[in-house]
């Protein structure tokens, strides 16, 4: 698919980036199922930025693998819809979905260390994603427009031409996962899921590797899904933010509203054990172990971390413009 | 000087440097095998000529002196350092004396006639276990593989566990022994004489395929096992999953990400056990009589001809050494990790 053609079927459909319902991950395990990512819905307007955050083990990053349709075995996504470009990606077959990966979502790929290929040059790492993209009648690219669309893809990401002819040992973290930005960009994706970019990286490096990231997400209008459980980061970068427990989204709404009035339990302990430097006596952590994800039971999985049981329909409820929570009567106090 | 330059002078430096390592190991294993049967303080003309006089039933007059002509003859007479660089210099040039069992034959000779036999069943056998070997393993390990290979390629592993020795002789057994289809034993029919002739080509490879068989079934399962750890320890890798998250095609994640990958510690393996290529199967060729190297040595230990031994040995010294330098200096081109600049 030609840009222009691409930029055309983008602006004409609905605005909406992407659109998740009720999806469901599931680990089949000897000794039940473990729901690792339990009916989480969520929508993105085109250009929108959202971040998710959580506890590790709170399906997160399970989340991010099930958007690009890469769950493996154990895992299975057992139910749930994501709508991209008016699709159900759910719905495709295997090779329809291959098609749609990168060039309608693409991942930006936590653990930028080891996310390219030792043996392969960065050229060919770029280009091998657009060779394996082209439909039969599309030509083949000359030598010429290989080493032009290498050379434009580097520069996007600052990075100097010559980074084309390199291997990924002879980078530093922070190019590295700028090429890997450079390739989750390099098909103009509606939809960007960016996994714990910038974790490995130090924070001055991860700064500039996110202000690219933004930049780039910016040009081309996509909406960008970014994991994290690093919160200042998250409340930088992001305009919505989701916060998960358990595999469930327990409150979202805009980064500024739900950093200054948190309204579900688990997101106020979150962002209250964040370390100040006016307050540096001792980590307030969250009291308590994440909960356990085999056979939860319904209800309220909070409650079950303070010693609380409720075992009813946790209702979503609109606590201010854009921002909703999941409302359980017995915990929505705690901590306060 | 240009950038090209120094590149070459850096690649050209590595390969100097790789290869002095491989004379010195070659300079420290002979030196090593001239120093062992010295150390041992027995006098081989002495107790060769003692036991040819205890066979004939009777002591012969003037032993010692015959001894001490044979050794004055030999050179042994000399001092260590003289008889080390006599030694040496043999060595330089590949002279490594006569056969004591078929003298005056010389060990070259006796070498040269079997190492054709013994290169072109093992080397070739070698090849073909490693390549099966791998796109087995690499299809074992790959999910994506229909599974009905599994079932193929399964019970062939299994008889990586049989020594190949008991293999060949349960080949045998079936296949030369109650089914006739393969000759028993021997390189080639016995009426004949080896020529350049499509009927005695066709005849050497119809004696070669039991004992190849033996060989490449034995070894296949070692290959196919290495490489299937390494596919499925490189399903885990980031690279494999950011990989599929760019949506390749199959065809190019199992051969340019899976496999290019897990080849690499494969390649070592196959330069290691190519070195070992004129040894590695002394008792396949006894137990077939073929007329290689392996057995050449067997009927050296037998007949105790210490030079054919000893030049064996440093047959195999050098395989072993020259095996190593030619993955040393061709790694770096299938790892770029691995580079030919100094120090990393």
């Amino acid at each position: 698919m030609t840009t222009a053609k691409k930029v055309a079927s983008k602006s004409s459909k609905s605005e909406l980036g992407i659109d998740v319902k009720d999806l469901k991950v599931h680990y089949d395990t000897p000794d039940g199922v473990v729901k690792a990512v339990d009916g989480v819905s969520f929508s993105l307007r085109q250009g929108e930025r959202m971040a998710l955050v959580g506890e590790s083990g709170s399906g997160k990053s399970t989340l991010a693998m099930a958007l690009m349709r890469l769950t493996r075995a154990p895992g299975r996504i057992a139910g749930g819809q994501v709508y991209v470009g008016g699709r159900d990606m759910l719905d495709l077959d295997e090779e329809e979905m291959r098609l749609q990966r990168l060039n309608e979502v693409a991942l930006v790929p936590q653990g930028a260390m080891n996310s390219l290929n030792p043996v392969m040059k960065i050229k060919n790492q770029l280009l091998d994603g657009l060779y394996d993209h082209q439909t039969e009648g599309d030509q083949k690219m000359s030598k010429e427009e290989q080493v032009e669309i290498v050379e434009k893809l580097l520069t996007a990401v600052d990075l100097a031409p010559s980074v084309a002819e390199m291997y990924p040992h002879e980078l530093s973290g922070g190019m590295k996962q700028r090429v890997a930005i450079a390739i989750a960009t390099s098909m103009e994706p509606r939809v960007i899921v960016a996994d714990e970019p910038t974790s490995a990286l130090d924070v001055v490096v991860q700064r500039n590797v996110m202000q690219t990231l933004g930049r780039l997400q910016e040009g081309l209008h996509a909406s960008i899904i970014l994991i994290g459980h690093d919160m200042g980061l998250v409340a930088q970068f992001s305009d919505h933010v989701g916060v998960m427990y358990a595999g469930r989204l327990v409150e979202v709404g805009p980064v500024k509203t739900v950093f200054k009035s948190p309204k579900h339990p688990y997101t106020r302990l979150l962002i209250k054990s964040l370390p100040t430097l006016s307050n540096k006596k001792d980590f307030i952590g969250i009291p308590g172990l994440p909960a356990t994800l085999l056979n939860l039971p319904e209800g309220c999985a909070f409650c079950l971390r303070i010693g609380q049981t409720n075992p009813e329909k946790i209702p979503w409820v609109n606590v201010a413009k854009d921002h909703f929570i999941q409302d359980c009567k017995k915990c929505s106090s705690y901590g306060k | 000087m240009t950038f090209r330059d120094i590149l070459a002078s850096i690649y050209t430096n590595y390969i100097f440097r790789r290869f002095l390592f491989f004379l010195l190991i070659i300079w420290i294993a002979s030196t090593a095998i001239f120093l062992i049967p010295r150390l041992s303080g027995q006098d081989p003309v002495k107790e060769k000529l003692l036991l040819e006089a205890q066979r004939g039933g009777h002591m012969q007059a003037g032993l010692e002196e015959m001894a001490a002509e044979y050794s004055r003859k030999f050179g042994l007479d000399k001092p260590l350092l003289v008889q080390y660089g006599n030694y040496m210099a043999d060595l330089f040039r590949f002279d490594f004396g006569p056969s004591i069992a078929y003298f005056p034959k010389s060990v070259n000779s006796l070498i040269g006639d079997s190492v054709i036999w013994t290169f072109g069943l093992l080397a070739v056998c070698t090849f073909i276990a490693f390549f099966v070997g791998t796109i087995a393993g690499a299809l074992l390990g790959w999910p994506k593989s229909p599974n009905f290979l599994q079932y193929i390629f399964m019970p062939i592993l299994t008889l990586a566990a049989i020594p190949y020795y008991l293999l060949a002789l349960v080949l045998i057994y079936i296949f030369a022994f109650n089914l006739d289809w393969f000759p028993l034993f021997g390189g080639y029919a016995v009426a004949t004489l080896p020529e350049w002739s499509f009927n005695f080509a066709w005849d050497v490879v119809h004696h070669a395929v039991l004992p190849a068989s033996s060989i490449v079934l034995a070894s296949l399962g070692f290959w196919a096992l290495g490489m299937r750890g390494m596919m499925v320890t490189n399903q885990g890798e980031d690279f494999m999953i950011a990989a599929e998250a760019k949506g390749l095609r199959s065809i190019r994640l199992f051969f340019n990400y899976a496999v290019r990958n897990a080849v690499l510690p494969q390649t070592t393996a196959l330069a290691l056990s190519l070195g070992t290529v004129f040894t590695g199967s002394v008792l396949v060729e006894v137990i077939f009589r073929y007329p290689g190297l392996g057995n050449t040595l067997y009927q050296a230990i037998k007949l105790n001809d210490f030079f054919v031994i000893r030049g064996m040995i440093f047959i195999v010294i050098v395989t072993l050494g020259l095996a190593t330098f030619i993955i040393d200096v061709t790694y770096p081109l299938l790892d770029p990790r691995v580079s030919y600049k100094k120090g990393s």
